[in-house]
């Protein structure tokens, strides 16, 4: 078991503000990945196979968050990926279907950054 | 005035001539006739009141009247007189019925429709007023002597019945004629005139067949008559010969007899023959035997001086004078009274002398013209027949000579009263004439005298041969005769055929009034429909317009839930014909809608929906349906039921187009998610940096970075906020704002130059072919700011090179003419379908972040460019670089 995160998203302002929220509530060191777009999220996702995925919902690019969601719960190898939605998207229905699609967690932009370390610490700590 | 004249001539001369045809009929001839049409033809143009009726109609009789006595050239003062009394009297009558008639029926005598106005407008005209004419007229007739007392009954009631005959027939046929133009007589002419006219002929045709039938019949009564006469008169004679015949044979054997003998032989005869008046033997006597037979007649006659005598001019019986030969009177029976006959000569008078002649020439029996009987004090006509005796020869050779005659006296009229006695009927006049005779001579019989016989068609004639003459028989009737015998068949025949066509007209009277006044409530009615349905009509025009032009669909189902009518929107939402809607039931109907709609929103059908209805409380049930076609049309499905229970239409179903919303609606939620998701986005950054920021302590060199990170953040927010609002007020303004004025191109290009703020480090836009002098009609401040838009814009996305440029292009086609400003510039460009969704609110080529923006800017520049009338386009590449180009209308300066 890693202790690889994927952050996803097309923002680098994000990325910061999470990976400098895991920082500040760090128990444990985390090998924090980072990719800007839904195709190349998949793809270091079957690479590194990290133990939790931060996903953005509305990228730029051929797939979006939703797309990499189901792609990663369908696929057996990749079962164990703990994901965590991160999405602008507040509405029922994204949320509703991020559930149905086997997301973990649904964090709604604006989000608070240290909620989100502690909620990835503790979901990494279930897995280890 | 000439007109006025005019008027009375024709109707003068037309009641002359119907007058004239009336009296035509009158048989036996000079009686009144059946029907005399001239007085309903009177009484009709009285009551049309022409100002000229009066006069047209007193002349028209007194016309009539005057032409009969004028015909028969009997035409007097007095004649005329009665004829202005009996014109007066007509015209009176017409008058008078008129006066009833109004006084009765008012006016409706013009149509004579109702049963009511008809009988009393004809009982008033016909019976009672005929009164009126038939009174005046006999009373006038009766004063001038014209006719007796014994026949004014008789000619008063044939007169009132001709005058109410005539009225009653001619009286409806006249109205019809004159107001021929008008209803209901218009079409009375072929239901009422053409009618009446064949059955008058009819009648007039079978009166005057019976007529002639008639006249026949009492000729041949009066020829048999005849005939019996003359058979009765022809065997007394034939008697009277026989008689003779033997008188004349035995004087041929006997010629020398005695007195008594003659009187033996004679006797019976005289006495069964009351008509012969006597019997004679004449001898025949040469003038040299005068002497001889004189002295021998002295002897057997006892009379002394016998002499052979004949009468001098004054009558008197003389010595006869000497001729060559004599035919005295030698026997005669019966004796007394005859005696002065007695040697009479009748030779020596002209009449007998001429029979004489004929006797001695034809060896046979002759008779004299009439003669007037002179041995009796009485003046009656007699004839005497001759019949020769000659000596008889003793052989074959020798001669045989003329003794004398065998002569009978006959009294004519006791012969033909014997032969006739009871054959003769009164009333009938036989007239007996010798055709040889000249005329003054000829009559020898006449059965009346003085009384009037005018109508010589019913004379029977023949002609009776006595001996050697002709008599001429007639047998004629005399005008009360005639009257007597006429069985008044004909009339009678009249009488009835008129009643009977007064009945018809009666009748067709009143089926043609009822019809018309049938017609008029019919008209009436089919006005007052024609009025309603065109309201109707109206109403219908009126509706079907709106749902025509609705364009919403329609459609009813009947009481046993049957489409029974499509609006044209239906069908054309639907592609369907009316044929294919028109009577379907509701499940054949619903199937039907079904296959047209998209599987994602299939139409529940009809009674689906009303059992949606009647489940909720709403008074209409609607769902959604976006059809299958083309089109993909969303429709709002209705359904309201007639619970009202009257009406023809059970349930109507309504389609409203609600595509439109739908997008709206849909663009709305699908706005608001994208602007809340591009707000939180940045608003992200925001809060998580703060939190950080208040959560943790961080060198100066971090804080300082976290706080642009916020700031960049805060101000794209800001900047979304203001195109946000930018974009919502150019669109809830529309152009209200603009404020519009004519503009050189060029001289706008400028005005970007100089106040667009160029990047920092980066070159200002060129211009290219600046100097062309378009102008274009528009809002400058707006311009400008869409124009900016398009140079940040090209800034934003041509990081690395200058060559933003603004050129002046124009295009024309048919309609306009059309001005460009065209930004270039060598970035990154664009896909084909980045260029279809460039205008879209938050959308943005890149969206990696590196570039900033929310993604507004070209859908304002757009809505600012469409509002004033133009147009936007793109031209990219990828990777070389995108040209948009605002176009306007280019106007003349």
């Amino acid at each position: 078991m890693n202790n690889k995160v994927l952050l996803v998203d097309d923002q680098s302002d994000i990325r910061l503000l999470v990976k400098m929220g895991l920082n500040a509530s760090s128990k444990q060191s985390l090998d924090i990945l980072e990719a800007e777009n839904g195709v190349s999220g998949l793809a270091m996702i079957q690479e590194q196979q990290p133990c939790l995925v931060v996903l953005d919902v509305m990228m730029p690019g051929e797939m979006d968050g939703f797309d990499v969601l189901e792609r990663v719960k369908n696929d057996p190898t990749l079962k164990s990926v703990r994901i965590i939605m991160l999405s602008a998207c507040a509405d029922q229905q994204s949320i509703a279907k991020a559930t149905r699609l086997g997301a973990d967690e649904y964090f709604k932009k604006p989000f608070s950054p240290i909620e989100l370390a502690s909620t990835i610490q503790r979901m990494m700590n279930e897995l280890s | 005035m000439m007109i006025f004249l005019f008027r009375v001539v024709i109707i003068a001369i037309v009641y002359l001539v119907l007058g004239r045809f009336g009296i035509f009929f009158a048989i036996p001839s000079g009686y009144a006739s059946p029907i005399f049409p001239a007085a309903g033809f009177a009484m009709a143009i009285i009551l049309q009141a022409r100002s000229s009726a009066w006069l047209g109609i007193l002349l028209g009789s007194f016309m009539l009247n005057v032409s009969i006595p004028w015909e028969k050239g009997s035409l007097d003062l007095l004649n005329a007189v009665i004829a202005f009394g009996i014109a007066l009297g007509t015209m009176l009558q017409a008058f008078f019925g008129r006066w009833l008639i109004i006084k009765a029926v008012d006016y409706n005598w013009k149509t004579l429709e109702k049963e009511r106005d008809i009988f009393c407008t004809l009982l008033y005209a016909a019976p009672v007023a005929s009164l009126v004419s038939a009174t005046i007229g006999v009373l006038i007739l009766y004063l001038s002597k014209v006719v007796s007392g014994s026949e004014f009954f008789y000619a008063w009631s044939s007169w009132w019945l001709g005058d109410t005959f005539g009225v009653l027939i001619v009286l409806p046929l006249s109205l019809a004629l004159l107001n021929y133009r008008t209803p209901p007589w218009s079409t009375r002419l072929t239901t009422l005139v053409l009618p009446m006219l064949i059955t008058l002929t009819v009648v007039g045709i079978s009166y005057m067949l019976v007529a002639q039938w008639e006249r026949t019949q009492l000729k041949l009564t009066i020829q048999k008559h005849g005939d019996q006469l003359f058979e009765r008169l022809s065997q007394r004679f034939i008697a009277h010969q026989e008689a003779l015949a033997a008188l004349q044979r035995l004087i041929e054997v006997t010629h020398e007899m005695t007195y008594s003998q003659f009187n033996t032989f004679t006797k019976i005869t005289l006495q069964e023959n009351a008509d012969i008046f006597a019997l004679s033997f004449n001898p025949y006597i040469i003038d040299s035997q005068r002497n001889a037979f004189e002295r021998k007649m002295t002897a057997k006659t006892g009379i002394a001086n016998f002499e052979i005598k004949e009468r001098d001019s004054n009558g008197t019986l003389i010595r006869a004078l000497d001729r060559e030969e004599y035919v005295a009177v030698g026997y005669i029976a019966p004796l007394n009274g005859n005696r002065p006959a007695v040697g009479y000569d009748i030779n020596s008078e002209p009449i007998r002398h001429e029979a004489i002649n004929h006797s001695i020439q034809s060896h046979k029996l002759a008779a004299t013209a009439p003669i007037q009987l002179v041995q009796e004090n009485q003046q009656r006509v007699g004839i005497l027949l001759l019949h020769p005796a000659y000596t008889i020869p003793d052989t074959d050779t020798d001669n045989v000579s003329l003794i004398g005659f065998a002569v009978a006296v006959i009294k004519v009229d006791e012969m033909i009263d014997i032969a006739t006695r009871s054959a003769l009927i009164p009333g009938l006049i036989f007239d007996v004439q010798d055709a040889d005779a000249p005329a003054d001579k000829a009559s020898i019989y006449r059965s009346q005298t003085s009384v009037k016989s005018t109508d010589s068609y019913f004379t029977w004639q023949a002609t009776l041969p006595i001996a050697d003459r002709v008599w001429t028989l007639r047998l004629t009737p005399t005008d009360d005769y005639l009257h007597r015998q006429y069985q008044l068949n004909a009339l009678l025949v009249a009488i009835v055929g008129l009643m009977l066509t007064s009945l018809i007209q009666l009748l067709l009277l009143i089926t043609t009034g009822r019809a018309a006044v049938c017609q008029g409530i019919v008209n009436e009615q089919t006005a007052e429909l024609k009025a309603k349905s065109d309201i109707l009509e109206d109403r219908n025009e009126q509706l079907s317009a709106l749902f025509s032009l609705s364009p919403d669909g329609f459609i009813s189902f009947d009481r046993s839930y049957q489409v029974n009518y499509v609006s044209p929107a239906f069908l054309q939402l639907f592609g369907l014909t009316q044929t294919q809607v028109i009577g379907l039931n509701e499940t054949d109907f619903s199937v039907l809608l079904n296959n047209l709609c998209q599987h994602s929103t299939p139409f529940y059908g009809v009674a689906h929906l009303r059992t949606l209805m009647e489940a909720s409380s709403e008074k209409a049930q609607t769902h959604v349906i976006e059809l299958l076609n083309a089109t993909s049309r969303m429709l709002q499905v209705g359904i309201r039921v007639n619970n009202s229970g009257t009406g023809t239409v059970s349930q109507i179903l309504y389609f409203r187009d609600v595509t439109y919303e739908t997008e709206v609606e849909r663009m709305k939620s699908e706005f608001l998610a994208t602007a809340a998701h591009e707000l939180r986005t940045p608003m992200a950054s925001v809060y998580g940096y703060v939190e950080l920021l208040m959560k943790q302590s961080f060198d100066e060199k971090t804080q300082h970075e976290l706080l642009s990170i916020i700031y960049k953040n805060a101000d794209i927010m800001a900047r979304l906020i203001n195109d946000l609002l930018d974009l919502a007020r150019i669109e809830a303004r529309r152009d209200r704002e603009f404020i519009y004025e004519v503009k050189a191109v060029s001289e706008l290009l400028s005005d970007a130059i100089s106040l667009y703020k160029c990047p920092k480090d980066r070159v200002s836009p060129k211009i290219v072919d600046s100097d062309k002098s378009f102008y274009i009609h528009v809002d400058v401040n707006k311009t400008l700011q869409a124009l900016f838009n398009l140079l940040s814009n090209a800034y934003k996305y041509s990081s690395n090179t200058d060559c933003v440029v603004m050129t002046i292009v124009s295009e024309y086609n048919a309609n306009h003419a059309m001005c460009g400003i065209e930004v270039s510039d060598c970035g990154i460009g664009m896909t084909p379908e980045q260029i279809e969704k460039a205008t879209d609110r938050f959308y943005r080529a890149d969206n990696s972040g590196k570039v900033l923006g929310a993604g507004l800017g070209l859908s304002i520049v757009k809505e600012i460019t469409e509002l004033q009338g133009g147009k936007i386009t793109f031209e990219s590449e990828m990777g070389v670089g995108t040209k948009v180009t605002l176009w306007f209308p280019k106007i003349e300066k």
